[in-house]
């Protein structure tokens, strides 16, 4: 690990529940539509830089629900476990997401992905997992908004709760396959010497796990990204372009404070990046 | 909807919703998303769901992600709720599948508290105080 990494010191103030507006909504139109905006203040220190940079994250999240398909035990008097524990529920979705980070300079953030996101969802929920499959749509640019691209295609989710056998534990895979239409992409275009839509493999794993007995330990939550461009040309695999891997790791010790290690890189990058948030939350409402 | 009477509960260890939510959520043999020597009972009602329980990722993820977590989250506490406490409905016409997804969408929020979930929880259900 770089040295300077150990020497980090940042601050992220999160949540700050005084920025966040969720959409007041009726109790009906609670359950169809939904609005989550929020806006966390950071401080970044990464091997990109030769000094900490402030920022902000950010992520918007818009979701509108169909109905469950099927409606059971109405009229009984007592709920059973079996109406919990036995029954599949179905249903259709749609949602909308902004998610990134803006920074004071551009050139300071560790990762360049800007991505706003539109999906149509079949939920397919039970006890053993919660599935969800359908089409995706997403406009990814870099901090500057000077490479941008559409990719829309297919993506799939699975979550378990006890994942891997420890209780309290949970984790998701989700995998998404289109096509990337870059419209400005200066790299690609030098190398290329023309634009052209390509297909993508898109990979993401997430973890989080309890921590029982340590008191100094609350939590832990661990994630992986993996892009891969399929069949890319040479010139392409030559720079490195054509797959991108990330991953993260936090610690969430006593609360509120954390340790956060990121690294590799993401689409837009140019090459990996590591990164250290180490802070605290602080409740500001 | 299951959560539209809230704020009529309080969080105290004379309501049973409160002490469900709370065992349920920290008992290591249940849900075990937090222990008690880091969220104890008095003043657990004010904390969020998404900075105390481990299922909740405390880095950005996947709208799909977030929502899968909440599904499972949801389902088991309903089963623990039933399990562990009671399953004597407050409306007998509220189905199943509306419980799920209105404990699904409490899960799913950055912004709910134990008292929310402990009030969703006394409106679905008829607890042994009642």
């Amino acid at each position: 690990m770089d040295a300077r990494l150990l020497t980090i010191a940042l601050l992220a103030l999160s949540p700050a529940p005084s920025l966040a507006q969720p959409a007041a909504a009726a109790d009906d139109d609670a359950r169809r539509w939904k609005n989550e905006f929020h806006l966390k203040p950071v401080a970044i220190d990464s091997t990109a830089t030769t000094s900490a940079t402030l920022g902000l994250d950010y992520r918007y999240v818009g979701t509108y629900s169909r109905p469950p398909l099927k409606r059971t035990a109405v009229g009984a008097d007592e709920f059973t476990v079996d109406d919990f524990a036995g029954k599949t529920l179905t249903y259709a979705k749609g949602e909308v997401l902004a998610n990134g980070s803006l920074v004071a300079s551009k050139a300071k953030s560790p990762n360049k992905l800007i991505e706003l996101r539109a999906d149509g969802l079949y939920v397919r929920d039970s006890r053993a997992v919660t599935l969800q499959g359908g089409f995706v749509g997403k406009f990814e640019t870099d901090q500057g908004l000077d490479d941008r691209q559409l990719m829309y295609g297919v993506t799939a989710a699975a979550t378990r709760f006890g994942l891997l056998g420890k209780r309290g534990d949970i984790g998701s895979a989700i995998l998404s396959f289109g096509t990337v239409d870059p419209s400005r992409d200066a790299e690609r275009k030098r190398l290329l010497g023309r634009l052209e839509a390509y297909q993508r493999w898109e990979l993401e794993l997430t973890y989080s796990r309890p921590v029982n007995g340590v008191e100094w330990l609350r939590s832990i939550d661990l994630g992986g990204r993996a892009f891969k461009e399929v069949g890319a040309p040479d010139a392409i695999r030559r720079a490195g372009l054509h797959d991108h891997t990330w991953g993260v790791l936090r610690l969430n010790l006593k609360q509120p404070y954390f340790i956060q290690y990121s690294g590799g890189s993401l689409p837009f990058d140019k090459k990996s990046e590591r990164a250290i948030k180490a802070g605290l939350s602080l409740k500001l409402d | 909807m299951a959560t539209g009477r809230t704020g009529r509960t309080s969080w105290t260890e004379r309501n049973m919703a409160c002490v469900a939510a709370y065992n349920i959520l920290e008992n290591d043999l249940l849900l075990n998303q937090f222990e008690d020597i880091h969220v104890p009972f008095a003043g657990a009602g004010s904390r969020k769901l998404s900075d105390v329980c481990a299922y909740f990722p405390k880095f950005p993820v996947s709208p799909m992600d977030l929502r899968g977590r909440a599904h499972q989250m949801a389902r088991q506490y309903l089963i623990a709720v039933v399990k562990n406490y009671t399953g004597r409905k407050e409306d007998r016409m509220l189905s199943a599948e509306e419980a799920l997804m209105d404990f699904t969408a409490l899960f799913e929020s950055d912004k709910a508290t134990l008292l929310q979930l402990a009030q969703a929880t006394d409106d679905v259900f008829r607890f042994k105080d009642e």
